[in-house]
């Protein structure tokens, strides 16, 4: 089944800013994907079509086969949570436990419901101590944490991450990376994640989807996408490091063999590992 | 240029701080109502010394308190200082080469309206003092307060903070291009604080569209109240001692009007 799917989306801002063109996007349901894209790629706007925000000028977006129309929004932003890049777009009330529960209340469920969300919400995010702390005294990581606990709330089927990892130092994005994933391990959660972190990216996504100009110009697995180094290099973005510097020992050292570059650290230690054992045996 | 912080200084644990919040705001409003009813300059200053006293009994910050009277005792002096030139019909003196009468009754409510005003904004300094000023905007919906000037009023105080620390980003970013050093000029440098103005309205708006968007996302409609709040009972005691305080200010404007009997220009003369 397809959480989200676009058919021929296209969008024009009121000054005439043509930011999505014939765009035809789908995201399996349990899926992790990844939206790259240089900035100004039309990426925060294609984010903002999934939860309703804005409606296509032309073209379709459906959530669960269900195409969005403004008589069911309600129920899109109850099927597909929006986390902000920005935490402090999104933490507006006095307290987390207040800005947690503010996505239930406006579902309408009785304050027992909002409650035992609002518990569970901060359990799953490890943030039950900040329930009652002011949003401004928290730290960036804690804060990101507090507005992916607001949209956990509404229990969505889909969650859609807006740079989740922007601005935040590497342990703490990683933290990030970690719990989204333990979210989509245990709850089932469809991700679609906007990202500049080309090197996170292997780490979490089973699709890449590559955006320029709003357009998708690549969209499949890693392996296959970062195969494609020309094009992604041509539309500004760049190899995962560690995939960079096995491309640099292949094309100027010769050292290895023509199958695909590794992604990861794990990866590249496993053909590191293999290519010493080889050369021990010769 | 200094982050606003509004809630620096309400922490403690004093009865005062303990006091229920709803208490504290009506016990506030009211003492204020019988400040203005009074007529003699020095009953005011009974309530400025009962506010100075228990801002030394809670531990709160004499400095932030007497920092935060500093903007209103330098307007008020000044309505102080004109209204014995302006109000009034027994001339007393006049200044010399001006000509310009000075009146006994000016003298006398240019210094009633200082004590006043001076205790009615110690009353609102102790208050928000020891109270969360988010407590306070509870309080005010528990009192029947309009749910969209409550949640507007939160929304301002949650990104006052976030709004000052763009402003002081901004002076910093001229600053560390001599935007404000000594060599330039004080009109150059009064437009680069308008450039900071300007740049922050823009902001500010931006902000609003983005935190109107995050609403909207999680099926805010307008409907509702933006935060909910759990409907505590006023405790006894706190309720008792609110009592007592709406006594003492009442019993005051009393003592006032029938015990002291009108306004005696003799008593300050």
């Amino acid at each position: 089944m397809k959480s989200i799917e676009t058919n021929n989306l296209c969008y024009t801002y009121h000054d005439g800013t043509k930011a999505l063109a014939n765009m035809n996007f789908s995201v399996e349901k349990g899926e992790n994907m990844a939206i790259l894209g240089p900035n100004g790629a039309g990426k925060s706007t294609l984010l903002h079509h999934f939860n309703g925000l804005l409606m296509p000028t032309s073209g379709k977006v459906l959530v669960l086969e269900k195409e969005v129309k403004t008589s069911n929004l309600d129920w899109v932003r109850q099927k597909v949570g929006l986390v902000f890049q920005d935490p402090d777009d999104q933490l507006f009330a006095r307290t987390v436990g207040q800005d947690v529960a503010f996505g239930p209340v406006n579902l309408g469920f009785p304050p027992d419901e909002v409650k035992a969300r609002v518990k569970w919400a901060l359990e799953a995010t490890e943030i039950t101590e900040l329930e009652n702390k002011p949003p401004q005294n928290l730290s960036s990581g804690q804060k990101k944490r507090a507005a992916i606990a607001g949209v956990l709330a509404m229990k969505p089927e889909i969650m859609v991450l807006d740079e989740p990892m922007a601005n935040l130092d590497p342990r703490t994005a990683s933290k990030i990376l970690k719990l989204l994933l333990q979210l989509n391990k245990d709850l089932g959660l469809t991700l679609i994640i906007a990202t500049h972190d080309v090197d996170l990216v292997p780490l979490f996504a089973d699709k890449i989807c590559i955006l320029n100009r709003g357009q998708i110009v690549l969209q499949g697995p890693p392996q296959e996408v970062f195969a494609e180094t020309e094009l992604i290099r041509k539309v500004d973005l760049r190899l995962p490091r560690i995939t960079h510097l096995f491309e640099i020992l292949s094309k100027r050292n010769q050292l290895l063999t023509d199958k695909q570059f590794p992604l990861t650290i794990g990866e590249a230690r496993k053909e590191i590992v293999e290519l010493l054992e080889a050369n021990n045996k010769h | 240029m200094e982050y606003v912080n509004l809630e620096e200084y309400t922490e403690g644990h004093s009865a005062l701080h303990r006091l229920d919040a709803r208490i504290k705001l009506i016990a506030a409003i009211v003492t204020i109502f019988c400040i203005v009813f009074l007529t003699h300059w020095y009953l005011p200053l009974l309530f400025f010394g009962v506010c100075f006293g228990l801002v030394i009994y809670s531990r709160a910050s004499l400095k932030v308190y007497l920092k935060r009277l500093l903007i209103p005792i330098s307007l008020i002096a000044f309505i102080g200082v004109i209204m014995p030139f302006t109000y009034g019909s027994t001339i007393i003196a006049r200044v010399p080469y001006l000509t310009l009468p000075i009146y006994s009754q000016g003298i006398y409510f240019g210094v009633l309206v200082f004590t006043r005003c001076i205790s009615a904004v110690s009353v609102l300094n102790l208050l928000i003092l020891v109270t969360p000023i988010t407590t306070v905007m509870d309080s005010f919906s528990w009192f029947r307060m309009p749910a969209v000037i409550v949640d507007t009023m939160l929304l301002m105080f949650r990104y006052i903070g976030i709004l000052s620390e763009e402003s002081t980003r901004m002076y910093r970013a001229q600053a560390s291009r001599c935007g404000h050093s000594k060599s330039v000029g004080y009109f150059k440098k009064l437009a680069n604080y308008g450039n900071i103005a300007g740049a922050l309205l823009v902001r500010a708006f931006e902000r609003s569209v983005k935190v109107g968007n995050a609403m909207i996302s999680r099926g805010y409609t307008g409907k509702y109240n933006l935060f909910t709040l759990e409907k505590k009972e006023l405790p006894k005691k706190d309720t008792f001692v609110g009592a007592l305080i709406i006594a003492a200010s009442i019993s005051m404007v009393l003592v006032d009007a029938f015990v002291l009997r009108g306004v005696h220009y003799g008593i300050f003369f």
